[in-house]
């Protein structure tokens, strides 16, 4: 076959109007030379939805990503992104939000002008939009230093603003806490949010901060030598049945344990357990204060991400 | 996506246009029209010869090749041939790529702006000869000079020297230092598409500066040790230089056509393999 060097046929990349899942890929992996880096990973992003990428160094997630936003080309696998072919030479590139790690700008240039310039390429949006969306990560628009004087908090909401501004249909985020303060992290976990709920975004990030990451995500893809080990969802009904304990003496333990209403699935020291919960939290405490158990405290399990990390990369 | 291209190249433009690297290109064009003044003006006082004109001045330093391969083309390649690699060193590259819809769209957008800039860059150090000639004492006109045309004087201390090839008498010598500019921009322009694609497979910010020097360097070690006639058709520096195909300076000129093809060869072959090699590797 006689094949092109690029594909140029398609005239100006849209933005996606794909009907069902933005990202949905399988049997992904990568090689280089003898090195496997990512192996038989399958992944689905639908409309609305926010997915996390977790993973220790080199588990494979930047790798990923660069797959999905078509700068690299899988070794193996199949699957679409956006309604492109992952594995097509054709050199084109989905039309995506993507914030990368570290972000590099112009750096004499003001963010403002920065924007503009960058969404002057694709043309999608009026001159307005640097604006609203600079104001929208938090970045003030008529700051006229340029940003090169930017703190990497600063940078990290510059390359947000830039990823989002255009308003694609799916937006890949990698590392977006990173150099953010606390007040930043907490106004960023909303955004993202945002971007699914109100604007029916489809949402990949990574981060290290699993709190967050709970906190933000439908669903968390733990990563762990290049593969995809487990997929979380913090919102699920296994997830949400997982609550702690914590009563008055340790013998309360023993009378709990009784109860069929739950099922203990770990102890945390002599006045603390996790458990699973088989009905309504209202009818478990009651279960419970019949059988005498002194309740202290009984709340849902915030680190469930971190337990399934902890398990997935076998630690 | 012509509509991407042109915002592309417009954003590539303002950022090596606008870039603090030119200060080395205006410390560059200085010292190398000053050292070429000198030499010219020490040698016009020892051979008795009337006034040199600045157009002289950019004669001689095209046809100085420590001046043209080791200052002014590293200077070159360092200030327009590290883009892609710098950007995809930063990811950079990522954030333009997602938005021009291609590969292709990013590379012309690297290639370009290069192009353009070779062309300042030889425009420059035109306008510097100038500036520097007449601070140094030349004259502006546009007629040939003595030295220009080679001219033996009685009693001078110093035989003839052609720094570069004689001009006809009644040449335009403003216009043909253009003409000079141009081929030194084709030529440099194609070394530096050399140096682009060489970026695509190794993406390696240091790696233009590095091949530019280690072009002419491996040229000078190269030439001597060999000293066959044909070397001087397979070595770029010495083709760089406007008298290698005058007969008057150099016993074995090169044909001018076959200079043009070279650096043609190798400006349309490195775009295009840039462009194929760009298609397969991972940015």
């Amino acid at each position: 076959m006689n094949e092109t060097i690029f594909d140029t046929t398609t005239s100006v990349p849209e933005r996606s109007k794909v009907a069902g899942p933005l990202i949905d890929v399988r049997g992904v992996g990568k090689i280089y030379g003898s090195t496997t880096v990512l192996e038989d990973v399958a992944m689905t992003v639908r409309p609305g939805e926010v997915v996390g990428l977790v993973g220790p160094n080199g588990a494979g997630k930047t790798t990923l990503i660069r797959i999905l936003s078509g700068m690299s080309r899988p070794s193996r696998g199949e699957g679409t992104v956006l309604g492109r072919d992952i594995t097509a030479t054709t050199g084109r590139v989905p039309f995506m939000g993507l914030m990368v790690e570290r972000p590099m700008f112009i750096e004499t240039l003001n963010a403002r002008r920065n924007l503009e310039l960058l969404f002057s390429i694709r043309g999608v949006v009026d001159g307005s939009t640097a604006c609203d969306v600079l104001e929208r990560v938090g970045l003030d628009p008529s700051e006229r230093k340029a940003v090169r004087t930017y703190s990497l908090g600063m940078r990290q909401r510059l390359s947000l603003a830039q990823a989002i501004g255009e308003r694609p249909a799916l937006v890949v985020l990698d590392e977006p806490t990173n150099g953010l303060d606390p007040l930043g992290i907490v106004e960023m976990r909303g955004l993202v949010r945002e971007l699914a709920d109100r604007d029916g975004m489809g949402v990949l990030l990574t981060s290290h901060l699993l709190a967050e990451v709970e906190a933000v995500c439908d669903r968390v893809v733990l990563m762990h030598g290049g593969r995809a080990r487990r997929v979380y969802a913090p919102g699920d009904a296994d997830s949400r049945s997982t609550m702690v304990l914590e009563v008055a003496e340790p013998s309360d333990i023993e009378r709990a344990a009784c109860i069929t209403a739950l099922e203990v699935i770990g102890r945390e020291g002599p006045l603390r357990m996790r458990v699973k919960v088989h009905e309504c939290v209202p009818d478990v405490i009651r279960a419970l204060v019949g059988a005498g158990v002194g309740i202290e405290a009984i709340y849902r399990d915030g680190n469930g991400l971190e337990r399934a990390y902890m398990e997935a990369v076998g630690e | 996506m012509m509509r991407q291209t042109f915002a592309l190249i417009r954003i590539e433009l303002a950022r090596l246009f606008f870039s603090r690297r030119w200060m080395a290109g205006l410390l560059i064009w200085g010292v190398a029209a000053k050292l070429a003044a000198d030499e010219i003006a020490g040698h016009v006082v020892a051979a008795h010869l009337g006034k040199w004109t600045v157009y002289d001045v950019h004669a001689a330093l095209m046809n100085n090749a420590f001046l043209v391969c080791f200052l002014m083309l590293t200077t070159f390649v360092l200030i327009a041939c590290d883009s892609p690699a710098r950007d995809r060193e930063t990811r950079f590259a990522h954030v333009m790529m997602v938005r021009s819809g291609g590969r292709l769209q990013w590379w012309v957008a690297k290639i370009v702006p290069m192009l353009l800039a070779s062309v300042v860059f030889q425009a420059g150090a035109l306008g510097a000869c100038i500036a520097v000639g007449v601070y140094g004492g030349g004259t502006l006109s546009r007629e040939p000079s003595e030295l220009a045309l080679g001219t033996v004087k009685e009693g001078a201390s110093v035989s003839t020297q052609l720094f570069f090839t004689p001009p006809a008498r009644d040449a335009d010598m403003l216009v043909r230092e253009v003409g000079t500019s141009l081929y030194l921009a084709l030529g440099f322009a194609a070394i530096g598409m050399g140096i682009l694609a060489l970026t695509v497979r190794y993406p390696l910010s240091w790696l233009p500066g590095l091949a530019a020097v280690g072009v002419t360097l491996v040229d000078r070690i190269l030439s001597w040790f060999i000293h066959a006639s044909w070397y001087s058709w397979v070595s770029l520096p010495y083709r760089l230089m406007e008298a290698a195909h005058s007969a008057v300076v150099v016993d074995d000129p090169l044909p001018l056509w076959s200079s043009l093809l070279c650096w043609t060869v190798l400006l349309v072959g490195s775009a295009i393999g840039g462009a194929r090699m760009l298609r397969d590797v991972d940015v």
